[in-house]
This record gives structure tokens, C-alpha cells and sequence, in this order.
């Protein structure tokens, strides 16, 4: 902006038509964000989204598992209900939470009907991304449970175990 | 997702439904094999893959064999019943597909695997209002 000394010897600023402007001291003394601040706001709205999207899920343990884990391990869930490309499908498929290093799939159901064939391609898509999959199954019965796990899948009706296996990879 | 889990007495024919599929339900898409799935933001997808009881129950304990059959001979009113799995997040999706299935399988029946376990026809689903 043009600027030209004023009869107090002050600056003083003036538009394109010659009319005297306040001084805006905002634009004066701004300073530009650092690139560490940058990257905090944009980890920060991501954060809100994924909460926000966890929140308004419809799945009933989702929102509660998020939450432990980002109380437990800040900043670490990349996706919440997101949905990926399997190559053994050849087409997409959802996820409930991704972290860095781990997909967890949390389910409500009472009955371990049809879960197997899901946790076998769940697992399969874990592996190809050097991943490991957990299981949530609140609801689940303990030999219900007990089968799954002979079964070689890692599953649990425990959230601190959940977190345990994701600090044991992640960190 | 929710897991809902549809019974047939015979195995569900992927070409008869894909053309129904597609028609009826605008957000459906296919991989051309055995799965459906939803092209918008509501994600639900079907998995075509006609597990019989017997194959479903492999390699599990004798108790838990024997639970499921009762569970099943209880509750779902088909012989050696046929099931494959949709999953949704919204009930008004399930209802989308479900009504396609039923007039291509009338005697179509639905387990609902939720916190408490629900079975009922067809028909009985699309009447009732879930809370999801």
C-alpha cells in the first residue's frame, strides 16, 4: 500500500482514489504461521474430522474404542470407516479403524455367525499392508472368543488389550 | 457395520441378481464375481458366497456346533438353509437389497447379529423400524 508521511511526520496511508486509510496494524505486524504450526492445524483438523466421522458412526463401540485409543495414543488413527482397495476382491472393501500399523474391525454382534470369512479376508488385506488386525467383540461370548482365537484370529472383548497390541507395534 | 445375515433354500444366483441389483438400487455397484457394494457414502456391501451350515461350522468346538444348529433350527424356518451376509450401516439400504432378494427368493429370511439377535421373514424386516 502507498504510503507518504503525514504533517506529524507519521506514516499515513492512502488508496488508489487518494483517500486516507486507517492503518491496519493486524496486516502491519502479522506474522505468518511456522511450518511446525502448519502441520499441527492439519493434524488437529484431521483429528476432528475422523472424531466428528467416529462420532456420527452408526456401529455402537466405534465411537467408544476411538476415543481409548486417541486418549492412549494421540494423533496415531489415520481412518475411521474408510474404504480401501483390495486387490483380492479387486474392488473396495471398509475398514473400521486404521492406525499406522494396525486395521481394527469392531463388532457388535451377539452371534460369531459369517464372522470368519470376514476376518479371513480383513486378515489377508492386513498382511498384504504389513498390518496386524485385531478384532473388538464386546458382545461376543468367551468360547465364542476362545474359538476365534484357535482359529488364529486376534481377537478380544478387552479395549486395554487392544491398545497394548497397538503400543507393541507402533511404538 | 451391522452384520445381517440372509437365508435361502437355494444358493443365491449371481447373474439373476446382478441385473435386479443394479436396476433397483441406483447406488449399487459390482465386481462382476460375487460382491456388491455401495458407491456413495453410505457404504453397505453383500457378499455373495452361499455357505451351508456344515461349512460354516468347520474346524469349531462340538458345543458351539451344536448351539448354532439349535439356534438355527429354532429360528429360521428352512432346511439346511443357505446363508450369505450383507452388511450396512443404515437399515434403509439392508431394505433397498432385501426388497430386490424377496421377489427373486420369496422365502428369504433375516438374521439381524446385533447386541440381541434378531430373525424374522422378510417382510417382517422391511415393516419393522430399526434404530439405525
Amino acid at each position: 500500500m502507498p504510503t507518504k508521511k503525514g504533517a506529524g511526520g507519521r506514516q499515513q496511508n492512502y488508496d488508489s482514489r487518494g483517500r486516507y486509510t486507517k492503518t491496519d496494524y493486524a496486516k502491519l505486524y502479522y506474522t505468518p504461521p511456522s511450518r511446525k504450526e502448519k502441520t499441527q492445524k492439519r493434524k488437529d483438523s484431521k483429528r476432528e474430522e475422523l472424531f466428528n466421522r467416529a462420532r456420527n458412526s452408526k456401529d455402537k463401540y466405534l465411537f467408544e474404542v476411538f476415543c481409548e485409543i486417541e486418549k492412549a495414543l494421540p494423533y496415531h488413527v489415520q481412518f475411521v470407516n474408510e474404504t480401501k482397495f483390495d486387490p483380492f476382491i479387486n474392488d473396495i472393501r471398509e475398514f473400521d479403524i486404521i492406525t499406522q500399523k494396525c486395521i481394527i474391525e469392531v463388532k457388535s454382534g451377539s452371534n460369531g455367525r459369517k464372522m470368519e470369512n470376514q476376518f479371513k479376508s480383513q486378515k489377508r488385506y492386513a498382511e498384504y499392508k504389513n498390518k496386524q488386525h485385531i478384532v473388538f467383540a464386546p458382545n461376543l461370548p468367551i468360547m465364542t472368543i476362545i474359538n476365534f482365537k484357535r482359529k488364529g484370529f486376534n481377537i478380544t472383548n478387552d479395549i486395554k488389550m487392544i491398545i497394548n497390541t497397538i503400543k507393541e507395534n507402533e511404538l | 457395520m451391522r452384520d445381517i445375515i440372509l437365508y435361502t433354500k437355494n444358493p443365491i444366483n449371481y447373474d439373476e441378481c446382478v441385473k435386479n441389483i443394479l436396476e433397483k438400487v441406483k447406488s449399487a455397484t459390482t465386481n462382476s464375481k460375487n460382491y456388491f457394494h455401495s458407491n456413495n457414502k453410505h457404504f453397505w456391501c453383500l457378499d455373495i458366497d452361499n455357505e451351508d451350515l456344515e461349512s460354516s461350522l468347520l474346524g469349531f468346538d462340538v458345543n458351539y456346533v451344536e448351539e448354532q444348529k439349535q439356534l438355527l433350527i429354532k429360528n429360521v424356518p428352512i432346511e439346511n438353509p443357505i446363508s450369505n451376509l450383507l452388511q450396512t450401516h443404515r437399515s434403509i439400504d439392508a431394505k433397498r437389497i432385501i426388497e430386490v432378494l424377496m421377489k427373486l427368493y420369496p422365502e428369504l429370511y433375516i438374521e439381524v447379529n446385533d447386541a440381541e439377535i434378531w430373525f424374522g421373514s422378510a417382510q417382517e424386516y422391511l415393516d419393522m423400524e430399526f434404530d439405525y
